[in-house]
Order: structure tokens, then C-alpha cells, then sequence
């Protein structure tokens, strides 16, 4: 299975795209052939309706991206980009992410990128196309997240539609998308999501006997442990009253710990080959969900999109787990889902605000610099954001302490935290490297900067049981007791310094702790309670908002995997559904639980960043 | 050794001239009954000029100190309430805080005047041996919480007796006697420690650095690995000594020994080898460590990555390292030594569907 796929892929960049209507070609940036060192985002496909191609280069222009197209006849095109100035919230006039199209080695129309306030088609001229192929190149000019969803060239005098479901229509129509996706597969469960939530239900599961369709919207697995992200395993595993419940994440995990260090620390190649190993587990990376077909209160399927080729592919199942930290697949399907933070009467929290509002816990862009040998420039970088002596910070890495958006959307308005997030570590090195510290910092050079936001808190799908405070201060231990939760509970606010330089726009973070006792986590609050066949795992499971606080780390995330996938192969085997796993089959998870499932004699590496708690209760 | 009694002799004879007080009473237990050749060392201590300006040194017949003593005399004041304390404060030949004796006839006393119980010494010798203290950053007048309206330099006696310690501390302090406390630990990690660490410095030579590394103590190895990092003229003597140390049973040495090997030794193929050579008997964690240095090195050695896949072959690895062990085969290495494109064609066919893939994947990116 896994081999056919990158069979298709090749194919498919080979021919670089779909039949063209005579007139438009449409270019899909994300399927050029040779990207360069331009990277593909698929974060905020669901919003403004695709992953694009991004000049993520740090300040450093990043090499030409380039592919071959055909045109279905010669003559004049009208050429349309689909870009925009992603600084504009910030910042009025020019923004910082120049790039230029090249056709058949000439430059096309103006600089590109640099205007719009959201997601638009900016004219690039026109261009003669005399052969039925041509060259496309997209040169970048500063290194600043320059980004191109689309080009169009077309003999028609307007271009495509800014609408993004009427945007959504001509993509289809012009890449010839089939309008009936292609069948992926039919599997026992799918797990949609391959963080390491995800990544650990879809091994338990395969491991159980169960075929499993593990579907990741990128190219590695592992998420915000993934070298992408890079934030460091958290919690303890193999601890009462199931010591054999994180036998995976040891499998999985990282041997050594630490947040924005380099790639290698994350051990990619470990958690892939990890899956691979399990011949009953179909992955398929690349692909984000997009759309459910429910059948009553049932998922009958998932339509996946591949994020370089746009093909889509449907996976049907009779158990689905949600392992997408937002929560999409309950979102699609209709499931019951809480955003924000519960007020105080709701649950009786004593943590809990008085009254109900929106904060959450914000993402990160964690970044870090290296010394070198000479002196290394970094452009001047001033998008709207001022940084000073007072305000700058001295630092030469920034790891989870930056983060932003807890006022924002964490879904909705994404792309601008994201972005914020990168202006705020460009305009603070700017800052250093130019102004405050320029003989401190001259040989430092920026050398990551993650483009993959690592998100904390957006959706929680409500279960049969919504964890809260007092289950975990009053240790009060339900029958269905499961993965333990032992990190502290751990919120994330504004940091009330970061507010006095930048009220309103903050970047920066503080922790408040409350320590538990290990507690085992109701398996209840690992399904829906209306949507009959779906899981979940990882920050997107049934707690509120400060039960949320300790189980998000993700020793703990994966251990609910485990869980997941145990309670999975009992409802397949017992064609029942998650919540009569609960009802009729209890004791047999706890089988599986006290059994474990893990499969290789590994030393135990994960005592790193274990964090603090009251001990065993 | 001859010319150092001459030397501690005179200077025993000067210090009489210079100090007019009287010479401390040494007790006859303890530290002091221990046998070992005496030497003295004199030293001015701006801060302290009661305790008097001598150090000793009691040396083994090896010449290795067996520790360094200091008799202090001193007041814990504050604004003009004092108390004077008296005791003996021992040091190690690493310069790490070893011990204190207090006089028979002069207990330490509390801020009520009452004398200090047994569990009280207990608790200071724990406040003494935490090198990392909270006390280390505090000053006298962090230690205590003084109502707004009380004077602070009238209202309250020795040891915080009318004002309370301060909540933070009241836990890792002897109750009543914070300012005790503090005084004692800032004796042990001054300008006497400053001064110890000075005297072995100038010790640091081939011959000495060669008895600390190989003697029983690990403080005093741990001295010596941290000098023959300060003296890189001694790596190519001792770094075969410090390999060694990265078996100890003592996880903070065999940490400290490893530490020891930045990535620029490892260019020492001979290094590698031999890290690798001790991999098999170390502890888990620093097997992994091991196989982190070679990789940032980025250029593993022939050798050592035939031995690693050996030791993996032999189950000595476990199956959680392999990924990390072929971050260091190279193509170089599958050419150039048949052994090694053995093991890994075996791997290659190996019934663990993990290890087959991982090994495939890394002949297929070659």
C-alpha cells in the first residue's frame, strides 16, 4: 500500500498536474516539480482553501522553486497570482514577502506578495507562451515568507474567483479533479491525525489485529515532537494503575529531551519506521481530511486531500479516531465540541474564570540562533511592531514561552497567529542584530525558526465524561479509569511584563502550575457522545479548559492512543460501538490495559521533562 | 615535600608576629586525631580577620590532602546585636565542604539562647553541603520579614528573634538560627574555599593530576578531570584515565568523565574506538550520550561503527539505539569495509520488521 502511493505521487509530479481547459492553466504551487527550498504549508488549507508553497528562508532569500507546464495553445495569458501581504495586521504599505515569477526565464509582470490584506489574485502581466511548454520559476527576493497558493494563466480578461468555495469549484474544475474522490480504502479504523496521539492508536490498534489507515497532513509524523514543531516529550508513562500503558511512547519516543534544538533530537526516522514496521497500519502522509460522510450519527467516511498533488482519496471504516489536536473530523461530523474557557458555575472549577470567554492557551513559533565564525547580516525588519532597548529581548532562542494568540481563533485565525509569531521573532532579532545589541549578536545567526506553529488548545469534543479540576484535586477515580494524567495542571497566560511592552500584542508567555497526584483518565472521555463511532485522542479530547491544562502534554496524549486503539479493536471485534466498550466490554480493556502492547525490548529513555507532581496517591 | 615544611615552618613563625591573637585550640578528636603530615597555610581574609589568617592542610603519604582546616572565630551580627561563634570548618582536597567540629565548651546557640540539639547540626550540615543553597544570593537582610513599622537595625535580636524568618526560608534553614546558617555558608564558599582552590591549582601537574585521578575518592577525580580540562596540555596524558571514569558506578562521574570528550577530541579516531569500547559497560543513558557525541561529530570512524553494529549484533544495544547507530554509517564505511556492509546486509534481512526497514531506508538514501 504505502508503495503504491509514492508510485501515484511520482506519477502524478511527472505530468505536474491535470487536463487544462483551453484557455486557463491553473498552477497549483504546492505540485511544483522542483520546490526549491520553498516549503509547503497545509495549516490553513481549511480556511483560505489550499496548502501553498512559502520562501521560508529566514532573511536569506531561498532558492527558485520551478516546474514545467504545458499550455494547451500558444499565444497571450493574462497571468494571476494568488498571494497577499501576510504583514498587513500589523503593518500599512509594502510587506516583506517579495517574490517574482519567472516564465520561460523572463520575469512576469511586478514584484509580487507585497500587497493585499487577505488571500487575493494579484495581477503578474501577461506573457507570450510560443511553445506548448514552458518554464515556471518562483524566484524569491527576501527570505520572508513569501507565499503563492495558485498561478493562473489565462486568455480570459478576469481572473479566478477570490471566493473561496466558488475558488474552491474552479480549482476542481481546471485541475480535473474527479468530482467522486478515489477510494482509498476500506480498513477497520482510521485514524486521522499523526501526531503522537495519533501515531500511538493507530500502532496499539495494528498491533491488536486491526487494519488501520493512519492519515497525516504531513510529511513526518509526530507533530509538536516532530522535528518541525520541536517541543519535547512531557509526562510520565508506565505508571499506576496501568504500568504497561506508554510501552509505545517509549518505542517511539526521543531518547533525549529539550524544546527548539536541532532536527535530529526529534528522531523523525524512529516514529516512521516505527509505523512502517506494522503491517497493518496503511499510512498515508501528506493527506489532510477535509470532509466526513455521515450516515445518521455515524462517519461513514473521510475524503483526505493529498497536500502536494490535490489528489483526494476516500477511507470508509466503521471506527474512526480523531487525532487532528482541532478536533476536524467531530468538527465535520456534527459532534458536540467546547472552544475557550468554561465559567466558574459551569463545572464548579475553582480555577475557572467567573465568567465563560474565549482565551486559550496560545501557539508557538520557537526559534534558535548559532554562533558563527564572522559576522552575520540579518535585514532590518520592521513590520509594525516596534522593538527597542526597552522591549527587545536579549535572548538567542526562543522556545514554548513564545506564543501567541490566546486572544485569537485558534482555528479561524490561525494564519494571522502563525504570522504573528514569525514578525515578532524577525522583529526582535532585527532589533538585536541592528540596533540594541549589534556587537553582542554580530557573528549569531538565525538558524530555525519553526513554520509549523505547535498548538496548544482549540477544540475539545465532548465525551460521556468531561474531565474537570476537582476529578483531579478531589481524586476522584471512575470506573473506567485509564491513561494517567501526571503533569501538572498548566496554564498558560499572558506574560503581564510581555503585556507592558506590547499590550495587546503579546508574544510571550507564563505558566501557572497546580500539582496533582497521578490520575487515571476516564476512558469516557475518549469518544463522542453523539457521534457514534468516533475516538479521540490528544488536546482535542473531552476535558475543560483546565482539565486541558495537564493532559495535553504528550507523554500523555500517547498514551491515550493506546487506549484508543485497545478500546477500538474490542469495539471491531465486538462490532459495538466506543461507548459500549464502556457499557458491555469494560473489563476486557483493562486486560488489554494491564497487558500493554508494546512489542520491542527497548530501554526506557523517556525520564526526561517528566515534570513535577504530588507522587502516587 | 622537605621544602614545604621549611616553608609552612617560616611561615607559622611570621604568622606569630602578625597575629596577635591567640592560637586556636585545636580538639583532639575528630578531623584533628586523624594521622597525615600538617602543613600551613597563611592567607588573608579581608572579611574574617578574627578566624585568623591560617589554613591547614593535613596530606597523606601520598602528598594527597586529606582535608583542609579553618578555625573560625566570628560574630553573627546585625546593627550591633552579636554573638560570637567559634568551630572548626573542614574542607576536601577538592576544596568541597567536608565537615565542621565545635568546641565542647561552646556549643552553637539559637537566637533564644538555647543550645543547638543534635538534629540542629544535622540540619546544618545539609544547609552546608548544598552548594547551590538558596542562602548563596541572599544577604543579611533578605532573611528575615521586619514590620513596616519597626526599625529593623532596633527592634529584633540575633537569629530573627522578635521578627520571623522569612517564609521561604524557614524551611531549609535550623529554626532560630538563620542568621547562623547564613554566616557558616558564606564562610564555606568564600574566600577560604577561593583560597583552597587556588593552593590545588598550583598543584596541577602531571604528577599530582596523575594520584587525584586514580585514587579511591570520586570528588577527587572529579577535581582532576575538571584541572586536566583547564590544562589541555594534559589531555594526551590522562585522557585514557578519563575514558575510564565513564563506567563509574557513580552517575554524576561517569556524566562528568563523558562531558569531558567535546566534539573536537572525537576527531581522534582513537577516541572514538575507545568510546565506543566502553559503551558496552556503561549505564543506559550514557550508552545513548555516547552515540550523541559521534553524531555530532559528524564524522564516525570506521572502527568504531563496526564495533557499535558488533556490540548492536550482540544485543549489548538495544533495539531503541539503531536508528541512532546508523545516523553514522556512511557509504564510505559500506565500501570500504566488508564487515560492515556484512552486518548491514544482514540487517537488511533481519526478521525484525523494524530493523529491516530502518536499514533498507539507509541503503536506499545511499
Amino acid at each position: 500500500m504505502k508503495i503504491v502511493f509514492v508510485l501515484i505521487t511520482a506519477l502524478v509530479l511527472a505530468l505536474n498536474g491535470y487536463p487544462q481547459s483551453k484557455s486557463t492553466v491553473f498552477l497549483e504551487a504546492e505540485s511544483f516539480q522542483n520546490k526549491g527550498a520553498w516549503v509547503v504549508d497545509q495549516q490553513f488549507m481549511d480556511l483560505m482553501g489550499s496548502p501553498y508553497l512559502m520562501a521560508h528562508g529566514m532573511g536569506v532569500p531561498v532558492a527558485d522553486a520551478e516546474t514545467t507546464v504545458e499550455f494547451p495553445s500558444t499565444g497571450e495569458y493574462n497571468v494571476f497570482v494568488r498571494t497577499f501581504n501576510w504583514t498587513s495586521p500589523w503593518h500599512k504599505g509594502e510587506g516583506p514577502g517579495k517574490f517574482q515569477l519567472i516564465v520561460n526565464r523572463q520575469k512576469a509582470g511586478t514584484d509580487l506578495g507585497a500587497e493585499g490584506s487577505e488571500w487575493l489574485w494579484q495581477p503578474a502581466g501577461k506573457v507570450n507562451i510560443t511553445d506548448s511548454k514552458a518554464i515556471i520559476n518562483l524566484n524569491d527576493l527576501t527570505g520572508f515568507n513569501g507565499r503563492v497558493d495558485a498561478i493562473c494563466f489565462t486568455k480570459e480578461n478576469t481572473p479566478p474567483p477570490s471566493d473561496v468555495k466558488a475558488l474552491g469549484k474552479f480549482r476542481k474544475k481546471h485541475l480535473g479533479i474527479p468530482a467522486k474522490p478515489e477510494k482509498g480504502g476500506n480498513f477497520d479504523l482510521v485514524v486521522i491525525g499523526g501526531g503522537v496521539a495519533g501515531t500511538a492508536a493507530a500502532i496499539s490498534a495494528a498491533r491488536l489485529g486491526m487494519q488501520v489507515a493512519l492519515i497525516q497532513d504531513r510529511p513526518v509524523l509526530g507533530g509538536n515532537n516532530s522535528s518541525e514543531v520541536r517541543v519535547h516529550l512531557g509526562g510520565r508513562i508506565n505508571v499506576e494503575p496501568f504500568p504497561a500503558l506508554g510501552d509505545v511512547i517509549k518505542e517511539i519516543g526521543p531518547s533525549r529531551g529539550g524544546n527548539a534544538q536541532p532536527a535530529e533530537y526529534y528522531e523523525d526516522e524512529k516514529k516512521m519506521e516505527m509505523v512502517l514496521a506494522e503491517e497493518n497500519i496503511s499510512l498515508f502522509t501528506n493527506f489532510r481530511a477535509f470532509d466526513v460522510k455521515m450516515k445518521g450519527s455515524r462517519i461513514a467516511e473521510v475524503n483526505a486531500r493529498h497536500i502536494e498533488t490535490s489528489k483526494e482519496l476516500v477511507f470508509s471504516a466503521p471506527l474512526f479516531a480523531d487525532c487532528t489536536g482541532d478536533g476536524t473530523i467531530g468538527f465535520l461530523a456534527g459532534a458536540d465540541y467546547a472552544i475557550g474557557r468554561e465559567g466558574r458555575e459551569e463545572f464548579g472549577e475553582p480555577t475557572a474564570p467567573e465568567k465563560a470567554d474565549k482565551l486559550t492557551m496560545g501557539s508557538s513559533v520557537q526559534w534558535y540562533s548559532v554562533e558563527e565564525n564572522q559576522p552575520a547580516d540579518f535585514p532590518v525588519f520592521n513590520y509594525g511592531v516596534d522593538f527597542n532597548e526597552q522591549n527587545t529581548e536579549k535572548v538567542t532562542m526562543g522556545e514554548w514561552t513564545w506564543e501567541t494568540g490566546m486572544n485569537y481563533d485558534q482555528i479561524n485565525d490561525f494564519e494571522r497567529i502563525r504570522d504573528y509569531g514569525l514578525l515578532v521573532v524577525y522583529s526582535n532579532w532585527s532589533s538585536l542584530k541592528n540596533s540594541v545589541a549589534k556587537e553582542e549578536y554580530s557573528n549569531r545567526r538565525l538558524e530555525w525558526v519553526a513554520y509549523i506553529a505547535g498548538k496548544r488548545e482549540s477544540r475539545r469534543l465532548l465525551g460521556d465524561v468531561i474531565l474537570k479540576e476537582q476529578d483531579m484535586t478531589d481524586y476522584v477515580v471512575y470506573p473506567d479509569a485509564s491513561a494517567p494524567t501526571t503533569w501538572t495542571i498548566d496554564l498558560h497566560y499572558p506574560d503581564p511584563d510581555n503585556t507592558k511592552h506590547f499590550p495587546e500584542k503579546e508574544f510571550k508567555s507564563i505558566a501557572v502550575h497546580k500539582k496533582i497526584h497521578p490520575y487515571p483518565i476516564p476512558y469516557r472521555c475518549f469518544y463522542s457522545r453523539n457521534v457514534d463511532n468516533l475516538f479521540m485522542a490528544g488536546r482535542n479530547i473531552s476535558v475543560t479548559h483546565v482539565a486541558l491544562g495537564t493532559v495535553r502534554v504528550m507523554r500523555t496524549t500517547g498514551m491515550m492512543g493506546e487506549v484508543v486503539g485497545m478500546a477500538a479493536s474490542i469495539a471491531g471485534k465486538n462490532n459495538s460501538s466506543p461507548r459500549e466498550v464502556y457499557q458491555h466490554h469494560l473489563s476486557e480493556l483493562k486486560s488489554l490495559m494491564e497487558k500493554g502492547v508494546g512489542k520491542y525490548d527497548v530501554e526506557n529513555m523517556q525520564n526526561y521533562n517528566e515534570g513535577s507532581t504530588l507522587g502516587p496517591k | 615535600m622537605a621544602s614545604i615544611h621549611k616553608y609552612t615552618v617560616l611561615i607559622v613563625v611570621l604568622s606569630g608576629m602578625l597575629y596577635s591573637g591567640t592560637q586556636p585550640e585545636r580538639p583532639i578528636t575528630g578531623f584533628w586525631a586523624m594521622e597525615g603530615t600538617l602543613l600551613t597555610h597563611i592567607f588573608e581574609d579581608k572579611t574574617d580577620s578574627l578566624s585568623g589568617p591560617e589554613l591547614f592542610e593535613l596530606r597523606d603519604e601520598n602528598g594527597i590532602p586529606k582535608w583542609f582546616g579553618r578555625h573560625i572565630f566570628k560574630d553573627v551580627c546585625i546593627s550591633g546585636e552579636c554573638k560570637m561563634i567559634r568551630l572548626w570548618l573542614f574542607w576536601d582536597g577538592a576544596g568541597n565542604y567536608l565537615g565542621l567540629q565545635v568546641p565542647d565548651a561552646e556549643p552553637l546557640t539559637k537566637s533564644d539562647h538555647t543550645e543547638f540539639e543534635p538534629a540542629d547540626y544535622k540540619k546544618l550540615e545539609e544547609i552546608l553541603r548544598d552548594t547551590a543553597s538558596v542562602l548563596k544570593n541572599l544577604k543579611q537582610e533578605d532573611l528575615i520579614v521586619v514590620p513596616d513599622s519597626i526599625n529593623p537595625y532596633q527592634a529584633y535580636e540575633v537569629d530573627g528573634y522578635t521578627a520571623a524568618t522569612q517564609p521561604a526560608l524557614s524551611e531549609v534553614v535550623v529554626k532560630d538560627a538563620v542568621y547562623s546558617c547564613h554566616t557558616l555558608w558564606h564562610s564555606v564558599y568564600g574566600p577560604v574555599q577561593d583560597t583552597i582552590h587556588q593552593i590545588l591549582d598550583k598543584r596541577a601537574n602531571k604528577e599530582y593530576l596523575a594520584k587525584m585521578i586514580s585514587c579511591s575518592k570520586n570528588e577527587y577525580i572529579s577535581w582532576a578531570i575538571k584541572s586536566i580540562e583547564k590544562h589541555p596540555e594534559f589531555h594526551e596524558a590522562f585522557y585514557n584515565d578519563v575514558l575510564k571514569h565513564i563506567t563509574s558506578d557513580n552517575q554524576e562521574l561517569a556524566k562528568q568523565a563523558l562531558d569531558y570528550f567535546k566534539p573536537v577530541f572525537l576527531d581522534d579516531s582513537n577516541i572514538q574506538i575507545q568510546l565506543v569500547d566502553v559503551l558496552a559497560e556503561t549505564d543506559m543513558s550514557i550508552k545513548y550520550e555516547i552515540l550523541w557525541k559521534l553524531i555530532g561529530n559528524g564524522k564516525a570512524n570506521e572502527q568504531a561503527v563496526l564495533n557499535l553494529l558488533v556490540l548492536f549484533n550482540e544485543q549489548k544495544i538495544g533495539v531503541g539505539a539503531y536508528n541512532l547507530i546508523l545516523r553514522l554509517v556512511t557509504l564510505e564505511h559500506m565500501q570500504e569495509n566488508e564487515q560492515i556492509a556484512s552486518i548491514i546486509h544482514n540487517l537488511s534481512e533481519n526478521e525484525n520488521r523494524y530493523i529491516r526497514n530502518l536499514t533498507i531506508r539507509l541503503l536506499e538514501n545511499q
